[in-house]
């Protein structure tokens, strides 16, 4: 989600109406700069992950249990004696993954059928309304689990399910974004002009739906993170490999090891704190600065 | 009066989608033979079994089409019926008439610590916009946004109920009271989101009603600013704090899966997942239709205040 | 006639066993899917831990740590409330077509009573019947009912109640599948009159009686298994002739059970009891540490522990006797069913890692069949875990034989448990620590019932499960049979061996002792050697109550046997108090 932000500030100069183009880094703030950081750097340590001189996360006693944090041991060790540091960087693969997994299908589906019903209107721009508020309506997390149970604890089901969720929103958003530019003089010159509708979907809406999109794409990867590890935490993610959910649902299952090892389950709490911090405070500010550009129009 | 027609026309396609849906869930994703009779439900089980399986293809009409199925399902549960559990043939609704209430308490709790802690802190703070304290409100209802409802979960039972002993550690319904005390850490473990939700919405608004001609006339008759900001720009600033009430309720169900587990809450949320885990579908979707049923009509109701308070609303139907 | 629905789960924890059996535990999870947690348990802790209790203390299974609730200045109440949280919620609790663990046991066992108990002594006790007379050869058993027995709704314990029970048992495709190996399969069971009944082993049996002392020897009103045929709800309201009846039951939340005004013998002291299921370990030692309930039971190492740092301020007994935590090998599918694959998954088994890091001095560790707490354990019979270097000559060879089972020269393997539950993922992470050099393991976590299914239907390699625990050895011979070895099997491990076949028969009919000894440390032998399980710890079982619990270990039977303060779990209760 790193790569959106140059595609943001990219995006930006095409805006028709933008009254100061080279203050968006700085209207953007230095709280966002920050998040934006973090989250780089929490994507290179998981990409990195094989490279980086950490312990293997799956071997057991690399420390005592639940040994606390020291200087061999940034982030001690868990109930197995394993380096928390290491299942937290592994953990990040799993959890970041599955959040831009996920939120990558939601876009797909999501965005295009909301584009295509906002632009074209008409019966079928009916039917797909119809379908977010149905798909809006089904109870998520039980469709979360029930479609992972059924189908199976991987990586891509799980995204799948998540992804499923995430349709509604940001296809309902895209929508709402496209009726608003289709009106714009832009759009009915382009029009007038003999411009195909793919021509115009493509060159005309879409650089601007975008914009509010990507934000909602930085709330979403949040909220599918969280996801992530709700399912993990009522013990149906991802079957036999390491996640920020897992990791919290096995340190954080029983009082006695809260007591023991509190490190073990707070610093992967603390890093999806920061994660989901980051993600919405990024997806905010772009939102806010973008918005208020909305309405000067 | 068209509007109220056509959403209620509206609500009623989308529980059928909805029921649609999970029904064929059940039935394509797998085999339905296999979801009742497990193991037994192959050939390969023996001879033994081949009775029992006639036996079940008949009582569960599998040999009927889809459609008839479906049809059939949707005619008892409008009655009330959801059949007997796969696990142990009791009667589900007879199941969720005793969690149902709890999980709707909790729920309703929910709201309203969120709403009692979240308006008075919107108006604060709208009265101090930008200001120092204004900005770290600002943060610290952002980080409440940020906080995964299972760790929450997890740390508020730790240090309030099994630490410190404040909170008791098992649902008690002898009577109002315990039952308000022993849910109390579940409702503010979901509170707490929604707070967050609802102050950084409510203090939007309010900061632009407060920019409002009417504000400044009140103000200069010399009313004092609490009755100002309560008396006069809370209500017009509520829109869209109501459009997000009706979706959070959303929100609040999947959270309710976690507490529910977390404090041994026995509700609906801790029966779905057991219910899913050990493929007890009758459970699984006679849950997923209430908690649909629900969604819908709470947010046909907002929709409904909604449109009360603000009449163009109707217009735009 | 039954119904299908419910025919899976019977499947499931059926096997867990039950039935005749006792106990529980089917895989490992006899606690339900939420949270098993069964396992982590172990041992090895410096104290031997001596069997149950010297009653009338109330006293820790490890001597060491015996703690009483004040015998002198115990003042006994009678009425009150007692609330225990239980590991399990009952999917039903008719004994005659669903399987109990232990936390039904314990209900079912206060509901129905058991024709006879097992003592303290380690024997069979006449509880609800008069006497058990054998013919010569143990062929055949005249079972002679107690006189004035009622049922709680006021209906006669005779011997057509019983046979009615019996019948039901046999009735149900699945309870049958478990014990109906122990009978005559032409007439199990005659009645001989009004109050007298004969039961026929397959075969000489002189230990019969066990069979009667958990599931199978609950008899329920005729009038409500008649009723029930109609209406399976009151599968969830027995009727039975214990000293406690259901007086409210609402599924996942409480069973509240009352004295049975009709009891034949001394009523309960409690007026009474409320039963909360909290599957989750830790939540069940959370609510009884912060006094939300005075009783409770439980496995996992953690709330052990927990307890244990309580310590004299509450009542804690420890029993390690019962079942045992094991890995249940395939033999009847590659690669497990090579016996060099199985015994490098042996060797390679890092049993000191599971020892520190999950049973962390708990409960016992395992070697063979059974505790040092039995009297059948077999000191110096030495499972070879932990040892590696064993394991890699023979899987050099397996896989110079059978290339296509492996991968760069490991094996690769299923290995399945179950879950949710953070200790089964905690196990799961140390096995596969120590097995990474030799095996590909792929780790399947899976619902408890669909796991228990696996195993039965033989659909595994290599499984987390729970075995054996009865008082009498006898019981637990059909999950090493050959004979049960069908398409669903309760002989898990699927490992057919006729030597140990004719042993198992031999020590059935044998009531000298030291012979049957000397028989059963052959059987373990022969079961070490075959490789079929990984035995890992012997579970311990923890019960805790608040000081004010009186009576815990006061039990006895009819006869006057002392009877064990708690059994795998279960505690009785009609002898329980409150002390002030």
């Amino acid at each position: 989600m790193a790569e959106l932000t140059p595609d943001v500030v990219a995006a930006a100069p095409e805006e028709p109406v933008l009254p100061d183009p080279p203050s968006i880094a700085k209207q953007l703030g230095l709280g966002f700069w920050i998040s934006v950081g973090f989250l780089g750097l929490i994507v290179a340590l998981a990409v990195l992950a094989p490279v980086l001189p950490i312990a293997d996360p799956n071997e057991t006693a690399v420390g005592g249990k639940f040994e606390s944090p020291n200087p061999g041991l940034w982030f001690g060790a868990d109930s197995t004696g394993r380096d928390v540091l290491a299942l937290t960087i592994w953990g990040a693969r799993i959890s970041l993954l599955v959040g831009f997994l996920a939120i990558m299908i939601g876009f797909l589906v999501g965005g295009t059928l909301g584009l295509v019903s906002g632009y074209f209107r008409g019966v079928f721009d009916k039917i797909v309304s119809f379908v977010f508020v149905t798909l809006l309506s089904f109870p998520a997390l039980i469709l979360a689990i029930l479609i992972t149970t059924l189908l199976g604890r991987t990586v891509f089901w799980i995204s799948l399910s998540l992804g499923i969720l995430a349709i509604a929103p940001v296809g309902r958003l895209a929508r709402a974004q496209t009726l608003v530019f289709a009106e714009r003089d832009f759009v009915t010159a382009a029009r007038i002009l003999g411009a195909s509708d793919k021509r115009i979907i493509m060159k005309e809406l879409l650089p601007n739906v975008v914009i509010p999109m990507s934000a909602l794409a930085l709330l979403g990867m949040g909220i599918a993170i969280v996801a992530e590890g709700t399912l993990a935490f009522l013990g149906i993610s991802v079957s036999g490999g390491l996640s920020w959910g897992k990791q919290i649902f096995e340190a954080g299952s029983s009082a006695r090891n809260l007591q023991d090892g509190p490190h073990a389950a707070l610093f992967p709490i603390g890093v999806v704190f920061l994660t989901v911090l980051s993600l919405n405070y990024a997806g905010d500010r772009i939102r806010e600065v973008f918005d208020a550009k909305e309405l000067a129009l | 009066m068209k509007f109220v027609a056509t959403r209620l026309v509206q609500m009623v396609l989308v529980v059928v989608a909805v029921t649609f849906l999970a029904f064929g869930a059940m039935n394509f994703l797998g085999d339905p033979l296999f979801n009742i009779l497990g193991p037994i439900a192959s050939e390969d089980a023996g001879p033994e079994f081949a009775e029992i399986r006639a036996e079940a293809r008949a009582e569960y009409y599998l040999d009927d089409p889809f459609v008839v199925r479906y049809g059939r399902w949707l005619g008892d549960i409008v009655q009330g019926d959801f059949g007997r559990s796969f696990k142990n043939e009791t009667n589900v609704s007879t199941d969720l008439k005793n969690k149902l209430p709890i999980t709707i308490f909790l729920m309703v709790y929910a709201q309203v610590i969120a709403v009692v802690i979240s308006i008075p802190w919107a108006l604060w703070s709208a009265s101090k916009a930008y200001r120092a304290v204004d900005k770290a409100s600002t943060v610290i209802s952002f980080s409440m946004l940020g906080v995964p409802v299972f760790a929450l979960a997890v740390l508020l039972f730790w240090i309030f109920a099994v630490k410190w002993q404040v909170f008791p550690t098992r649902y008690d319904d002898t009577d109002f009271f315990s039952k308000l005390n022993s849910m109390f850490l579940a409702a503010l473990t979901l509170a707490v989101p929604l707070i967050a939700t609802y102050q950084r919405l409510l203090r939007t608004d309010l900061i632009s009603t407060l920019q409002e001609d009417f504000i400044a006339v009140a103000r200069a008759k010399g009313l004092p600013q609490w009755w100002v900001l309560f008396r006069h720009a809370l209500r017009p600033s509520m829109f869209s704090m109501l459009t997000v009430f009706g979706i959070q309720t959303g929100a609040l169900i999947g959270g309710s899966l976690i507490v529910e587990q977390q404090f041994s809450i026995p509700g609906i949320g801790a029966a779905v997942v057991e219910a899913i885990i050990r493929d007890d579908f009758p459970v699984v979707l006679a849950i997923v239709v209430i908690v649909s049923v629900i969604f819908v009509v709470v947010n046909f109701l907002v929709d409904l205040l909604y449109s009360f308070l603000d009449p163009r609303v109707r217009l735009d139907g | 006639m039954f119904e299908r629905r419910r025919l899976r789960q019977l499947l499931a924890v059926f096997f867990v066993f039950s039935l005749v059996a006792s106990a529980c535990g089917g895989g490992d999870g006899d606690s339900s899917s939420t949270d098993a947690d069964p396992a982590g348990e172990e041992s090895s802790d410096t104290d031997t831990t001596d069997a149950p209790v010297e009653e009338g203390v109330d006293e820790t299974a490890d001597g060491s740590d015996a703690i009483t609730a004040d015998d002198e200045t115990v003042e006994v109440v009678e009425g009150g409330t007692i609330r225990m949280a239980l590991q399990t919620e009952a999917d039903a609790l008719n004994p005659t077509n669903t399987p109990l663990n232990r936390a039904p046991i314990l209900l079912a066992t206060a509901i129905f009573d058991t024709l006879v108990v097992v003592g303290e002594d380690n024997e069979w006790h006449n509880n609800l019947t008069e006497s058990w007379t054998p013919n010569e050869g143990f062929t055949s058993w005249e079972v002679k009912m107690r006189d004035g027995v009622v049922f709680s709704d006021g209906n006669v314990m005779d011997a057509d109640a019983v046979i009615r029970t019996f019948e039901a048992f046999l009735a149900d495709p699945l309870t049958s599948l478990v014990f109906r190996p122990a009978f005559d399969p032409e007439v199990p069971i005659e009645k001989i009159d009004d109050m007298t009944f004969q039961l026929n082993p397959k075969g000489p049996n002189a230990y019969l009686p066990f069979y009667f002392a958990e599931q199978l020897g609950m008899i329920g009103s005729p009038a409500w298994l008649d009723a029930r045929d109609e209406n399976p709800e009151l599968d969830q309201m027995p009727i039975g002739a214990g000293p406690y009846m259901i007086s409210e039951r609402i599924q996942d939340q409480k069973t509240v059970l009352v004295r049975n005004p009709n009891y034949w013998g001394e009523p309960g002291l409690i007026e009474t009891f409320e039963f909360f299921p909290v599957s989750q370990e830790s939540a069940r030692t959370d609510q009884f540490l912060s006094g939300d309930v005075e009783l409770m039971h439980g496995t996992d190492a953690e709330s052990i522990l927990r307890l244990r740092d309580e310590g004299d301020s509450i009542i804690r007994i420890e029993d390690s006797s019962g079942e045992e935590f094991n890995l249940v090998m395939n033999a009847q599918v590659p690669p497990f069913d090579d016996i060099r694959v199985r015994e490098a998954a042996t060797a390679a088994f890092p049993k000191e890692q599971y020892l520190e890091f999950i049973s962390e001095g708990t409960s016992l560790e395992a070697d063979s069949l059974f505790s040092t707490d039995t009297l059948w354990n077999v000191p110096g019979l030495e499972q070879a875990d932990d040892r590696p270097e064993v394991a890699e000559p023979l899987i050099a060879a397996y896989c110079a034989d059978v290339p296509d089972q492996c991968t760069d020269g490991k094996v690769n393997i299923e290995y399945q448990t179950d879950g949710p539950s953070a200790a089964l993922e905690r196990i799961a992470t140390v096995v596969q620590d120590g097995w990474e050099p030799f095996f590909n393991i792929e780790v399947q976590v899976i619902p408890n019932d669909i796991h228990i299914q696996d195993v039965i239907f033989g659909q595994y390699d290599v499984a987390t499960w729970r075995y054996h625990g009865f008082s009498d050895p006898d019981v637990d011979t059909a999950f090493l049979s050959c004979e049960t070895i069908l398409a669903l099997s309760i002989n898990w491990a699927r490992n057919c061996n006729e030597e140990r076949d004719a042993l198992m028969a031999e020590q059935r009919a044998t009531t000298d002792y030291d012979a049957r000894y000397a028989i059963w440390t052959e059987i373990q032998e022969n079961f070490r050697d075959s490789f079929q399980y990984i035995t890992i710890t012997h579970t311990n079982w923890t019960v805790g109550a608040s000081p004010s619990v009186g009576g815990l270990c006061d039990a006895v039977a009819p006869d006057g046997a002392e009877i064990p303060c708690q059994d795998k779990g279960v505690v009785r209760l009609p002898q329980l108090f409150l002390t002030n």
